[in-house]
């Protein structure tokens, strides 16, 4: 049996149709092998969603004058990502890697869409 | 989407220029070359928006800032005294006392050090993808790639990214 590889990171961005995803999910259920390594590449895919979005210098952007700031829903709950993060890890680690779930990858695709409406224009129709 | 409306300079600057400024911050890990390329980014889209013809305009955007950062990159490293995106500054020089990391985790300064330890075209994925927010088919039309190099590319760079911070 052929694992998933690339197909993970096309099934968390959401990049996969709906007979791909499919098939990447029943494998998913039955192979530990992939599911280790969705929860790995997700891992990594989180802490770059997680980064800081940084303000542009002042003067550099016309008409955007220094200071301004809104709190995204994306930047919400990366805050709130980041303070679980922090917590978890003053707290002490917990079993690395043994969740997943595929209603928190639907969360997390979400999330970025909703965040962000320019992504959300131009994503249009994908699901 | 119906049909889009060329929009002005001004319209660009404000909707992606910060988004480009992160782009080039996280390629670079250098605040200074990101604030040149967003100027340099910003003239090019000037200039180009006169015979931009709509299509995908978030392709189009991209591929120009990706040129000028490639530009960029190649002029540096005909003048060597100033440092380039890809050499080792700031990498594993001295290790932060304890109470710098939480911190420095907090600010993914981690995170950033690893995304300079991997190779540019893997960089350039994820950084276009995760930070950026592009749809592949987006990252394949300004990187002019494959969509499923696009993916492997993607992968790939998580994977290497992921070993690095564990
Ligand atoms: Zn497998």
């Amino acid at each position: 049996m052929t694992h998933l590889g690339d197909l993970l990171s096309a099934l968390l961005d959401g990049e996969l149709d709906s007979g791909a995803r499919r098939r990447t999910e029943a494998h998913l259920a039955g192979c530990e092998s992939c599911r280790l390594e969705l929860a790995r590449v997700e891992s990594a895919r989180g802490a770059l969603r997680r980064l800081p979005m940084l303000e542009t210098p002042p003067g550099l952007i016309p008409g955007v004058r220094r200071g301004r700031r809104f709190l995204s829903p994306a930047r919400v709950s990366a805050i709130a990502a980041m303070a679980a993060l922090v917590a978890a890890l003053v707290i002490g680690p917990g079993a690395p890697g043994t969740a997943f779930q595929l209603d928190d990858l639907g969360d997390q695709h979400d999330a970025r869409v909703v965040g962000d409406p320019g992504i959300a224009t131009f994503r249009g129709d994908r699901p | 989407m119906g049909e889009d409306p060329t929009p002005s300079w001004e319209e660009v600057a404000r909707h992606h220029g910060r988004k480009i400024y992160n782009f080039a911050y996280r390629l670079t890990g250098n605040p200074d070359d990101a604030r040149d390329l967003v100027q340099d980014v910003l003239l090019r889209v000037r200039r180009g928006l006169e015979s931009y013809t709509p299509q995908s305009f978030d392709g189009w955007l991209w591929r120009i800032t990706r040129n000028a950062f490639l530009d960029e990159v190649r002029r540096r490293k005909r003048r060597p005294s100033v440092p380039l995106p890809d050499d080792d500054r700031g990498l594993g020089e001295s290790s932060p006392a304890p109470e710098d990391v939480l911190a420095s985790i907090r600010l993914g300064e981690d995170v950033q050090r690893a995304l300079l330890q991997i190779p540019f075209e893997f960089r350039e994925a994820v950084v276009l993808c995760d930070i950026v927010g592009l749809a592949y088919e987006e990252i394949a039309e300004a990187v002019g790639i494959p969509i499923g190099t696009v993916r492997s590319r993607i992968h790939r760079g998580r994977a290497m990214l992921r070993e690095l911070l564990s």
